[in-house]
């Protein structure tokens, strides 16, 4: 049996596959996925200028992860999980209590109906445990189905739809505290 | 399975704009309509982000270029009195635990001096910042006199000797006494002195 290949960008830089970026390639990968990252980053952060911070802190992890993302099939879902990683890490450094998040979709937020509000959400997501919170941002943030979350993660549906009935659950008894 | 009227998902979109998408997704837009729109709005949000971001200062690049000299004028003798009880610690130093250097070159009539303590300046000078310290971090050189600090730098550390800005500052006709200090991930690591005439 083959064994399971973390490419995680922790998981390659321990192995020593990480080699630092060029300012070249830097700026090229700003070029082309710098909104993208941005805009993932706005979502998670709801500010402006919190955005910009997490992901000036995103490339300043991504010059560590180099090999990794020249490694990386596709670059961009690649991308998004180094800039997650800097908005979880932003958001507990910070310990700040979130601010109204107007980005999320309206759609996949009613799914979560019995919260308060918005913040609510950004509390729950710090919360879960990180391959958890990368489910909630799949299926909430990046619409994508529950198969397509299933697929990336290396999950089955059944835990998926699984560990998403718990996150509501989860999230409507955190609503409900006082 | 995903149905073939099912309109791809947000990351779907963003993917296609990078030229990352599944061939179904290039298909399924090429016949909506409301698909095509919501990725204009994507491009329209993209084009916005470039116009507005500083790639360099975001990516840590660069310094700031072309900003004046403009620490303002503070009364010398005073000046020179706040310099001098302040402590000056060597250009190499520790805080923290962060090793980092810290040299300003004075560029004086086409020679080049490396200095750190008290270096003297007088109007007509150049000056620039050779910086090194924990390679991946973000160093900034703060100027600092008796009424303000002004950042005069600020980059990315690639573990070698680096000099900054890329345009050295011409230093004025009337200078305060100044504390040039290096941080490192926002912990100061290093300082310097500047002594006018």
């Amino acid at each position: 049996m083959a064994a399971e290949v973390d490419s995680s960008p922790e998981a390659l830089a321990l192995q020593g596959q990480a080699s630092k970026l060029s300012r070249d390639e830097l700026r090229q990968i700003h070029r082309r996925y710098g909104a993208a990252m941005w805009r993932r980053c706005r979502t998670i952060m709801r500010s402006d200028a919190a955005a910009d911070d997490a992901l000036q802190e995103a490339f300043m992890n991504l010059i560590r992860y180099g090999q990794a993302f020249r490694e990386a099939q596709k670059k961009l879902p690649w991308l998004y999980q180094v800039c997650q990683r800097a908005c979880w890490a932003e958001l507990k450094r910070r310990q700040r209590a979130p601010e109204p998040m107007a980005t999320l979709p309206e759609e996949p937020l009613a799914e979560v109906d019995d919260l308060e509000d918005q913040d609510q959400v950004m509390k729950i997501l710090l919360a879960l445990e990180p391959k958890e919170r990368d489910l909630a941002v799949m299926v909430w943030v990046e619409e994508r189905s529950q198969g397509d979350a299933a697929e990336h993660l290396g999950w089955s549906r059944q835990t998926v739809n699984k560990r998403l009935k718990q996150i509501r659950a989860f999230a409507r008894a955190r609503a409900e505290q006082p | 399975m995903k149905e073939p009227m099912d309109h791809p998902p947000l990351v779907e979109l963003e993917l296609h704009l990078v030229g990352e998408s599944e061939a179904e997704t290039d298909v399924h837009l090429a016949s909506c309509l409301m698909c095509r729109r919501r990725l204009d709005a994507l491009r329209e949000a993209n084009q916005a982000y470039y116009a507005r971001q500083d790639e360099d200062r975001l990516l840590g690049l660069e310094v700031q270029r072309g900003r004046a000299w403009l620490w303002p004028v503070a009364g010398a003798a005073l000046a020179a009195g706040l310099l001098l009880a302040l402590p000056s610690p060597p250009s190499e130093t520790r805080f923290k635990g962060i090793a980092a250097t810290l040299q300003v070159l004075r560029e004086r009539r086409g020679a080049v001096t490396r200095g750190c303590q008290s270096l003297s300046v007088e109007s007509g000078d150049r000056l620039r910042f050779a910086v090194s310290g924990p390679e991946g971090a973000v160093a900034q050189v703060l100027g600092r006199t008796e009424r303000e600090t002004q950042l005069l730098a600020e980059l990315l550390l690639d573990g070698s000797d680096q000099v900054v800005p890329t345009e050295s500052f011409e230093v004025p006709e009337t200078l305060a006494a100044t504390q040039l200090v290096l941080t490192v991930s926002g912990e100061e690591a290093a300082r310097c002195s500047l002594s006018p005439p």
